[in-house]
């Protein structure tokens, strides 16, 4: 055996555990943010094949859970599902660029105007 | 082609593990697709312009542009989902892996009439550019053992490769690899011929090594990595899908192999895992294993500084300092050929070779020139080959 100072299964890689954000707790909320929206598909799918189940007249135990198999237009409206859902999540983190960008843009057409004054 | 074949080693998921696979696909995509491009236009309508007023000319390079992009809140969150993502997936699967854990071990102790064979070196010493940190993040890496014939590494290795690159590098064998280094192969060496014996150094869990059996079937072919853990799941893998390799655990720097006794010797993604004197080190190796008119040849991420634009460095930038590959970014700015040649070798070229899903004959795949406006080659590998 190659590495004494593990004992149980690591769950943590060794190396850089960077907090990109200014608080290392906002890294971490968004690291149980990333987790909770997993979670939330996961539970949609779940009881998505609950409902297929049931249409096909199925008694929804753990077996029949196990044993169904989606075909690709159930994949398909998963799919779809799942985007949207990330999509409404990170809608304010997309509205954060969309300001920086505007932002900017005003910066430099202000400074622009402001020479073009100058030299009339 | 073997693409989406599933094999009897391949860990299994479970109706809510399966369901986790596909909202990580969703949101890898998500991030690719709607936040790569956003976080580009940051890049060019934001930090640029802020660039060249405080510097007086133009960002030309990610380091130019990094403390100022790290500043911008959106930026913070593309680089914090890329790595909860990834950390996200190990985890999953090591909880899907941890679960069927005992049923793979017995997998690997069934493992019967062995077309190829296992040979193991618990001396050896792990370099320390495997030993320094976990490699794309994988908790334990490749060689961590907790148990007597730990094969855990493997199954996480293999089920993460099968589960989550499905549509991108070959299917759940995630053999495009080797199907693209056969591809170059016969592309720039027409005239080697069936090769007699194969090394796959860092061949892993035999992804690509496998390909080489299906291509060569008359050939002897071996496959070497530092992790006993992925070899021993290598072995159990290969021997179920009937296919011979000869897998020892040996540091590809200084092999036990004598001189000569190879026609050809590969990797894929490999040299990326390793520094530079150890390519150096491995370029000389391949020459001391290669019969002359041998042919040595490298599959490595289609990663090159020069030929990148800015935002895209930064992108690599993620990969070499947060996806624990630090040599991504070196080895990306080295002169690859001219280290072969320093190692003897002839007729050395390096270049992007586009990715194939089976080998086609007469396709010529190999370019010199990078992506349009500094974009990846997306769906090429960069190549180093050369004949001793
Ligand atoms: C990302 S994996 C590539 C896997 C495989 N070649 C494929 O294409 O599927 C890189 C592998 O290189 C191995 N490796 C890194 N440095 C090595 C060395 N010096 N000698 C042997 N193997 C090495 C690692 O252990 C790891 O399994």
């Amino acid at each position: 055996m190659n590495d004494q100072t593990r004992t149980t299964a690591p769950r943590i890689s060794k190396g850089a555990q960077p907090s990109f954000f200014e608080q290392p707790a906002t890294e971490a909320l968004y690291g149980m943010f990333v987790v909770m929206l997993e979670e939330l598909c996961v539970l949609r799918d779940r009881l998505d094949t609950y409902e297929r189940l049931g249409e096909q007249g199925i008694a929804v135990t753990s077996a029949a859970v196990e044993a169904y198999e989606p075909d690709d237009s159930v994949e398909q409206a998963r799919e779809q599902l799942r985007h949207g859902t990330i999509n409404r999540a990170m809608r304010p983190v997309k509205a954060l660029q969309e300001a920086a960008v505007k932002r900017a843009q005003s910066q430099y057409e202000q400074a622009a105007r402001s020479i073009a004054e100058q030299e009339i | 082609m073997t693409g989406g074949r599933e094999h009897p080693m391949l860990p299994a998921t479970n109706h809510d593990e399966y369901a986790q696979t596909r909202f990580l696909l969703t949101f890898k995509n998500y991030i690719q697709n709607e936040l790569d491009p956003l976080d580009k236009e940051l890049v060019e309508k934001v930090v640029k312009p802020a660039y060249e007023q405080q510097a007086g000319r133009p960002a030309q390079a990610s380091k130019d542009v990094r403390k100022l992009m790290e500043a911008e809140p959106f930026h913070q969150f593309w680089l914090s989902s890329l790595r909860h993502q990834q950390d996200l997936m190990w985890d999953n699967v090591a909880d899907s892996v941890d679960r069927q854990l005992d049923e793979l071990q017995e997998k690997f102790h069934r493992t019967e009439t062995p077309l190829g064979n296992l040979r193991l070196n618990p001396d050896m010493e792990i370099p320390s550019y495997i030993s320094a940190f976990d490699n794309h993040r994988m908790p334990g890496s490749y060689y961590t053992e907790l148990a007597d014939d730990d094969l855990r590494a493997g199954a996480l290795f293999d089920g993460a490769a099968a589960l989550y690159h499905v549509n991108r590098n070959g299917g759940t064998m995630n053999d495009a690899r080797g199907w693209t280094m056969i591809d170059h192969i016969e592309t720039r060496f027409p005239d080697l011929g069936a090769p007699r014996r194969v090394l796959d150094m860092g061949c892993c869990v035999g992804q690509s090594t496998l390909t080489y059996c299906e291509k060569w079937p008359d050939a002897e072919v071996y496959g070497i990595d530092i992790g006993a853990p992925l070899l021993r799941y290598a072995h159990a893998r290969s021997e179920r899908l009937g296919r011979a390799v000869h897998y020892s655990q040996q540091n590809a720097e200084t092999t036990d192999f004598d001189d000569g006794f190879f026609d050809l010797v590969v990797s894929t993604a490999a040299i990326h895992e390793t520094n530079r004197p150890a390519t150096q080190r491995i370029f000389d190796e391949c020459h001391r294993l290669l019969r002359p008119g041998g042919v040595m040849a490298h599959l490595e991420v289609p990663v090159r500084y020069a030929d990148l634009g800015v935002w895209e460095q930064i992108r690599a930038d993620w990969e070499s300092q947060v996806n624990n590959e630090p040599y991504i970014a070196g080895m990306a700015r080295l002169d690859l050929a001219a280290m072969a040649e320093k190692s003897g070798f002839r007729d050395v070229a390096a270049g992007y070779h586009w990715q194939v899903p089976g080998f086609i004959p007469g396709r010529s795949g190999f370019e010199t020139e990078g992506g349009p406006n500094g974009t990846l080659k997306i769906g090429s590998w960069y190549m180093v080959s050369a004949v001793r």
